[in-house]
């Protein structure tokens, strides 16, 4: 069999359905071998946009998403995707063809050392040097991308080895079975849980990616402790939880920050104190002792020391950690803080105000509806003002802040998820940087909706330039913009343009309305910020606030 | 400080780079260093490196490493 077959096969028997890809000549092989295979690809129109939509794919399904480019120009378009895919714990597995392996070295015509470019960005890389390791990498691809922490695993395959002979049979990688937890560990936690007046959980991504989201229920049932969580955390608890206290950090609400700054215990589960969610470090939960869950032994202590370390099963540590706590008091005061820190939507005038504008979508949209963002100030709108009750729900660049993500994830999550509705939330920066991918929409008729806040600027570093340098606005003006009904039209996709909070409801029930894909395009007020806001370097109870005023652009 | 570790690693395509790179984001100088090849396919490593980052830092990250087969810490020199 050849390498290419091979590497069709290894798809097949990894249970991989749906790939990502963009062809070209070093990869020339494994098309040739896709073609009349058990395998839907789906052909983007950048090497980005399917790395993107993988990304996407993975996140939504929990699946390996799998991309597909050639060499050279083809890989290094991948690289952001990868990146993404890293700090976000996604497991991806990115098939590169490479020139074949007599011209490797010699600056052959798209030519460059894949492996070499991606060893920052991805949990693990090969390149396959020899015909009969191919299956072996492959099997062992799969299993790092899934196993343990998960992340992107890139294989690059010369073309030679595609073409050749290669030995025949796949052999996929046992599951491996959870350790029971560390017995020593839990009683250690629960002594110091008992002893806590104020115990605070703190959530995030991790608890999605350990499918511990049920028993991490189960616990807070069980605890009735107050919980916060990180952009990636939520939607493991439902929105409308009682002790949902919401997102914690930078844009995070003022009950979260207020309760982390004050509680005696932090339960960091699957969180990793990143420096969005912990604003300056040494300021940060003040006053708690830390009991820190994560899978991978290198978070533990990086930033915060832990009293108790916990590196087991989510599945089988939460269980065991589950006791009623007496903590009814502290319980209240986050309530009340709850309560008393609300967000508001009450902004005067008939603007439309893009907060007020985000809970109502949220309200209309199906209970399971996805909903794909891109990166800047509608992100963290997204994350404050819509509501989440299930994971894998809310697909957000959180780590990376990868402009261009939204438009490419919804095609990999509509992909995944063909009966759900998926929503592309985006801002007029991020949706020109994939824009082409309206072609992928079109191509497939995926009935994505795209929700387009535009300000004509790039509104978070426009937000920034207005707090900390100055109001000196270079370079963020977008005021050029083409006619976006206009683009979504050329792709054969409907849209329509709303500016007043008249015309919304009706607009909204429109797009949820549409059988196929659907652009909304929203014009917001460029002076509209995302509030609360904590300055870069300050702790998180230094949380600035603005007023909720807009104009009718 | 400047600390000694040992390490088993797989000697694959990209295996030294790798625990190099780890080292030089995650802040350490590399001091020392010393490698051997076994028929087995194993690179035998020492590395003496400085930081004032605490060397379990660097050896957590590298233990993470799928290369990496095995990592001792040895004594903090400094």
């Amino acid at each position: 069999m050849r390498g290419a077959d091979l590497m069709v096969q290894a798809l097949v028997q990894e249970g991989v359905q749906e790939i990502f890809g963009y062809p070209g000549g070093a990869i020339m092989p494994f098309y040739d071998a896709l073609y009349g295979a058990p395998l839907r690809h789906i052909l983007c129109r950048h090497e980005q946009g399917a790395a993107l939509a993988a990304c996407g794919y993975a996140r939504a399904s929990g699946r390996v998403g799998v991309c597909v480019a050639t060499s050279g120009p083809g890989a290094t378009n991948i690289v952001t995707a990868l990146a993404d895919a890293l700090l976000d714990s996604v497991p991806l597995v990115a098939l590169v063809g490479q020139v074949a392996r007599p011209l490797i070295g010699t600056d052959a015509f798209q030519e460059i050392d894949v492996l070499g470019m991606t060893l920052p960005l991805v949990k693990h890389s090969y390149l396959v040097s020899s015909p009969d390791e191919l299956g072996e990498v492959l099997a062992e691809a799969f299993e790092l991308a899934r196993g343990g922490r998960p992340g992107p695993v890139l294989v690059d395959i010369p073309k030679d080895i595609q073409l050749g002979r290669v030995p025949a049979g796949y052999r996929p990688r046992p599951w491996h079975a959870a350790r029971p937890a560390n017995e020593h560990a839990i009683r250690q936690a629960r002594a110091l849980m008992a002893e806590a007046a104020r115990p605070l959980l703190y959530i995030g991504g991790g608890v999605v990616l350990a499918e511990a989201v049920n028993a991490l229920r189960e616990f807070v049932d069980v605890t009735q402790m107050p919980a916060v969580c990180t952009l990636k955390g939520i939607g493991v608890l439902p929105h409308h939880h009682l002790l949902n206290l919401g997102m914690l950090g930078m844009h995070g609400t003022q009950a979260a920050n207020r309760a982390v700054q004050q509680c005696d215990l932090l339960i960091a589960v699957g969180a990793r104190f990143d420096d969005r969610a912990t604003g300056q470090l040494d300021t940060f939960a003040p006053l708690a002792r830390v009991i820190h869950l994560d899978i991978d032994l290198a978070e533990i202590g990086k930033l915060r020391k832990a009293e108790v370390a916990l590196t087991d099963d989510f599945n089988h540590v939460l269980p065991g950690l589950s006791m009623p706590l007496q903590v009814d008091p502290w319980r209240a005061q986050c309530l009340a803080d709850k309560a008393g820190y609300a967000f508001r939507y009450d902004a005067p005038g008939p603007a439309i105000y893009a907060p007020a504008f985000l809970q109502a979508l949220s309200q209309s949209m199906p209970d399971d509806a996805i909903v794909c963002c891109d990166v800047g100030q509608h992100q963290m709108w997204v994350a404050q003002h819509m509501g989440f009750n299930l994971p894998r729900q809310h697909l957000s660049s959180g780590g990376l802040g990868t402009m261009g993500f939204g438009l490419p994830a919804a095609i990999g999550a509509q992909i995944a998820f063909p009966e759900r509705t998926v929503i592309n939330v985006s801002g007029d920066g991020s949706f020109m940087m994939n824009v082409q991918e309206l072609a992928t929409i079109g191509r497939y008729q995926l009935p994505v909706k795209i929700v387009l806040l535009d300000n004509a600027m790039l509104g978070m570093v426009k937000q920034w330039q207005e707090l900390f340098f100055d109001a000196r606005y270079s370079e963020t003006d977008l005021s050029d913009n083409p006619d976006f009904t206009q683009v979504a039209a050329a792709f054969g996709i409907p849209a329509r343009s709303i500016h007043t909070q008249a015309e919304q409801a009706e607009a909204l029930q429109c797009l949820l309305a549409e059988p196929g894909p659907m652009l909304l395009h929203i014009k917001i007020d460029r002076r509209t910020n995302v509030w609360p806001l904590v300055p870069p370097g300050k702790s998180n109870l230094d949380m600035m606030e603005g007023a909720l005023s807009c104009e009718v652009v | 400080m400047r600390s000694r570790m040992s390490l088993s690693v797989l000697d694959r395509a990209g295996a030294l780079e790798r625990l190099l790179r780890v080292a030089r984001h995650r802040g350490f100088i590399l001091r020392e260093m010393t490698a051997s090849r076994h028929e087995s396919g194993v690179l035998n490593i020492v590395v003496e490196v400085e930081s004032d980052r605490q060397p379990m830092l660097l050896a957590s990250q590298w233990s993470k490493l799928p290369d990496v087969r095995a990592l001792q810490i040895g004594q903090t020199l400094i």
